[in-house]
């Protein structure tokens, strides 16, 4: 049964020729994605599976002990030391995008409030330490942080650290770092939903004398909700893969599945490419939670 | 009137502060006359100087500034090469989403597929490709870290940013014009190349700058798939940042925030919304 | 820091003849590449890694047929010649290597010098603040708390930092018994849990940290604490009384040497008496070449931080290669710096 001609975008053309034409176009940005993302991502799942030589390199023969190894049975016995990386990644990944997600709000909110003239400048300001790369704004943070730089004063003065003490290597530095690199990631969407906002909902609301909490609530959020979904995603799935911040400002004592990746990705190549699999599972699973929740909460 | 409460104002200032002195702590690090650390010595240019070859040849320092220019000759070839394929790959993209009737499961698998560079970890990017490489290399000598490996990296996750701003113009840029043409009996190659590609080239050249951007500032895709003799800047820096910064770092990085600057005020400029033609 | 001759720029990498050598950064007098192109017409295209891991991993990682010279710490050799990533060396193309001491020649872990030469050789211990200490330190002001006297930092390069824990512990440096590696992972996650502790980091970070102020006392290679000496006199080095380890470096060459005949060139060239001598006495490590030990300053041939007198070697342990066993030092670091 040949297929009828349609119209489409002035076109008297069979959908199927007209979707072979498209394909021709599409074929090289998805054959591309195919050969250097997907297929290398099929490839660390079968290297995950393989056995391990005397010096880590790859032998291929079926074993699941890189997997387990990764997630603690070592086999010398559990070790929790890796589900504590993860949770302590977790945490640190959930904690900060949520910080982000504050931070982006209310700087979304000033500069959607602005006149024009000031909110292009404030833009520009927000993208250009985006389009700086991380290691030199992380490295930046090393210098505020040195013992002998202008915060350590401050924290030494306030009592939360002795004089000339460095505050790095430490936790604290791990989330400001954190904080400060993600932050730009998520003002971009959240900037997208803030501008296009209704804001007569949310003068109705004021008339109608609801408190600051109430207008958030019930007249903002609800606008801005899949602009916060989208830049929650946008925020915790690079969160989970870091490494960088933890490895400048953490100094090994703070290490994240981000690190454990990268120190063992070529020395332990089956259990490097194991941990590289349950970071697949983690996104997957960050994923799947970002698109049911948004569902629920409307249900 | 639009108000804003006093919370999110102090809000607001501290995220621009936080992203914002991190810079600042490197600018003024940059004209410190201190060879280490982050006490004041005094303002000097000296580092600056450096960089363009007028420095004093300490030990130390006597091949770090040709390395410095060897990685920013190597960040920028990187960045061209990756960014002028992602273009025409992601450019391709966009159109061909709008350009046939796709049932919904096809399109959704398109943009999924299109998205998935996006949504993965850029780290996990990275180890795809380096275990790929390593893999390969038992049957295939020409299987190696290097420039080829880094621009395969680099289009990977620029082709989606590309085909997302490409797109989004499209959209705006509507079927109406282009079936309204189609009826005044314009070709199809005219309908494209007179109406549509006009409207789009502000799109593509933001696109395109907004890849190289993307490119330059790669470190994590760059520092697993580069060869010895492809080290990039970022590279270099975090190399540096490791062993204790020189100072003509400093000069270096704020340079590169400079110039980044200007690219972010050109990109602003172009992507303005215009009066509809 | 890498130096790469203009050859990029001058139209196709590979057209003239290029060497390049991985070796630990700073680790080779800044003059001496020049000098070589000089010499031989050959570039030299220098990349540098911070810790032998990590060394190990790049080659790995498919950087073999990317370097023709690699500098590798004794105990890699036997590993990297088991994962068959070194060339055997052809004598006949390297006629300085009969100044080889002959203390250096015919080692354990590459029996007849078949795979290396060594380059330098030096120590690990710790660079301090003169002032914060009266004495030189032992490995107890970096491992034990309880005796730190202001910010430490360790070593990040698992064999080096844990046979110096061995050794601080009194047990074998290249002990294979669970029960000592238990124990060495037990004072390092001590170690590192303190306040004090700025983590882990290679041997140059720690010693500038020490430089600028911030630490007092850092696990580093002596050479470099050497050099930071002179422009700095308040900083000292040590090798802990307790003991440490010892450490030859080796060039050697890649299994898939993109240019092996310039390799060997370049080893050659290295051990010409006068440049060992002068690359030796500008990183202020000690020279295995016998023929070049004439020539260095008497200053620096008796400075014990850079040759340490027979009595310390005594005390001085040599890193070995442990075959299966090694997966048991990789656990170890891994769970230490994972906590």
């Amino acid at each position: 049964m040949t297929e009828p001609a349609i119209a489409f975008r002035g076109d008297l053309a069979t959908p199927r020729s007209l979707r072979a034409r498209a394909l021709g176009l599409a074929a090289p940005a998805l054959a591309w994605i195919t050969v250097f993302l997907i297929a290398p991502l099929c490839l660390v799942l079968a290297v995950a599976f393989c056995g391990r030589g005397d010096y880590g390199q790859i032998e291929w023969r079926f074993t699941s002990a890189n997997l387990a190894r990764a997630l603690g049975c070592a086999a010398d016995g559990f070790s929790d030391v890796n589900l504590r990386i993860a949770a302590r990644t977790l945490w640190l990944s959930a904690g900060t995008t949520a910080i982000c997600l504050v931070l982006g709000f209310a700087l979304s909110l000033v500069i959607a409030t602005r006149r024009p003239a000031l909110r292009a400048l404030l833009l520009a300001a927000v993208m250009i330490p985006f389009g700086t790369n991380l290691v030199i704004r992380t490295y930046g943070w090393q210098l505020l942080l040195a013992g002998r730089g202008p915060l350590a004063p401050i924290a030494a003065a306030l009592g939360l650290s002795e004089p000339g003490l460095a505050l790095y290597p430490s936790p604290i530095a791990v989330w400001v770092g954190m904080v400060a690199a993600l932050a730009p990631f998520a003002v971009a969407p959240l900037y997208a939903v803030v501008e296009r906002l209704d804001w007569s909902l949310v003068e109705a609301a004021r008339d109608l004398n609801a408190g600051r909490w109430r207008v958030l609530r019930h007249a903002l959020l609800p606008q801005v909700a899949p602009g916060l979904t989208a830049a929650a995603v946008l925020t915790f799935i690079p969160a989970l893969g870091m490494f960088v911040v933890s490895d400048l400002l953490g100094g090994a004592k703070h290490m994240l599945i981000g690190n454990l990746v990268q120190q063992q990705l070529a020395r332990d190549w089956p259990y490097g490419a194991a941990l590289g699999v349950w970071l697949i599972v983690a996104t997957l699973a960050a994923l799947v939670l970002a698109r049911r929740g948004p569902d629920r909460a409307r249900a | 009137m639009k108000r804003v409460g006093a919370t999110s104002w102090i809000l607001a200032v501290a995220t621009l502060a936080l992203i914002w002195l991190p810079l600042a702590a490197i600018a003024v690090a940059s004209f410190n006359a201190a060879r280490f650390g982050a006490e004041w010595k005094g303002f000097t240019l000296g580092w600056y100087a450096s960089l363009f070859g007028h420095g004093a040849a300490v030990t130390d320092r006597a091949l770090l500034v040709p390395a410095i220019r060897a990685a920013t000759a190597n960040s920028l070839i990187l960045a061209a090469a990756s960014t002028a394929i992602a273009t025409a790959l992601g450019t391709a993209l966009a159109l061909a989403l709008e350009a046939a009737p796709w049932p919904r499961r096809l399109r959704a698998a398109i943009e999924t597929t299109m998205r998935l560079p996006l949504v993965v970890p850029d780290l996990l990017l990275a180890a795809a490709l380096v275990v790929a490489i390593k893999v390969l290399a038992a049957f295939w000598d020409a299987a190696a870290p290097g420039m080829a490996a880094m621009i395969a990296g680099h289009v990977t996750f620029q082709v989606p940013l590309v085909a997302l701003v490409v797109h989004a113009r499209l959209r705006q840029i509507g079927v109406a014009q282009i079936e309204t043409a189609r009826d005044l009996y314009a070709s199809r190659w005219f309908a494209a190349s007179r109406v549509v590609l006009p409207q789009l080239t502000s799109a593509i050249v933001a696109a395109a700058m907004l890849a190289a951007i993307v490119s330059l500032d790669d470190f994590v895709v760059s520092f697993f798939t580069a060869s010895p003799r492809t080290q990039v800047l970022p590279m270099l820096i975090y190399a540096q940042a490791k062993r204790g910064v020189p100072a003509e770092i400093d000069a270096l990085a704020t340079l590169i925030v400079a110039a980044t600057s200007v690219a972010a005020v050109a990109i602003v400029l172009i992507t303005r919304p215009r009066r509809s033609t | 820091m890498r130096l790469l001759i203009i050859l990029l720029l001058c139209g196709g990498v590979g057209s003239a003849a290029d060497v390049t050598v991985y070796m630990y950064s700073e680790y080779i007098d800044p003059a001496i590449p020049g000098e070589f192109t000089a010499a031989t017409g050959i570039g030299v295209t220098l990349d540098v890694y911070e810790a032998q891991e990590e060394m190990l991993a790049k080659l790995q990682a498919g950087g073999l047929g990317q370097y023709d010279v690699v500098v590798a710490s004794d105990v890699m050799i036997a590993q990297m010649i088991a994962l068959q990533l070194l060339a055997p060396l052809d004598k006949r193309l390297i006629p300085n290597a009969t100044h080889l001491w002959t203390r250096f020649a015919d080692p354990v872990y590459d029996r007849g010098n078949a795979y290396t030469l060594p380059y330098l050789w030096g120590t690990i211990g710790i660079a301090y603040r003169r002032d914060a200490f009266a004495a030189p330190p032992t490995w107890a002001a970096v491992l034990d708390p309880a005796a730190a006297v202001g910010p430490f930092v360790l070593m990040d390069e698992a064999r080096s930092m844990l046979g110096s824990t061995l050794v601080h512990l009194g047990r074998p440096a290249n002990s294979r018994d669970p029960a000592d590696l238990a124990a060495a992972a037990a004072a390092l996650g001590a170690a590192k849990a303190d306040a004090r502790c700025l983590g882990f980091d290679n041997g140059v970070a720690g010693l500038r940290r020490v430089a600028a102020g911030e630490a007092v006392a850092a696990v580093t290679y002596n050479g470099d604490a050497v050099r930071e000496q002179d422009v700095d006199p308040g900083i000292g080095f040590a090798v802990p009384a307790e003991g440490g380890i010892v450490t030859v470096d080796n060039l050697c060459i890649a299994a898939k040497a993109p240019d092996p005949a310039a390799a060997h060139a370049f080893i050659d060239f290295l051990y010409r008496p006068e440049v060992a001598a002068r690359n030796a006495a500008t990183m202020r490590y000690a020279t295995p070449n016998q023929a070049a030990l004439p020539l260095i300053d008497a200053k620096h041939r008796a400075d014990p931080g850079i040759y340490p007198p027979d009595e310390q070697m005594g005390r001085l342990h040599v890193l070995e290669d442990l075959g299966a066993d090694t997966r048991l030092y990789d656990e170890t670091w891994a769970r230490i710096k994972a906590e």
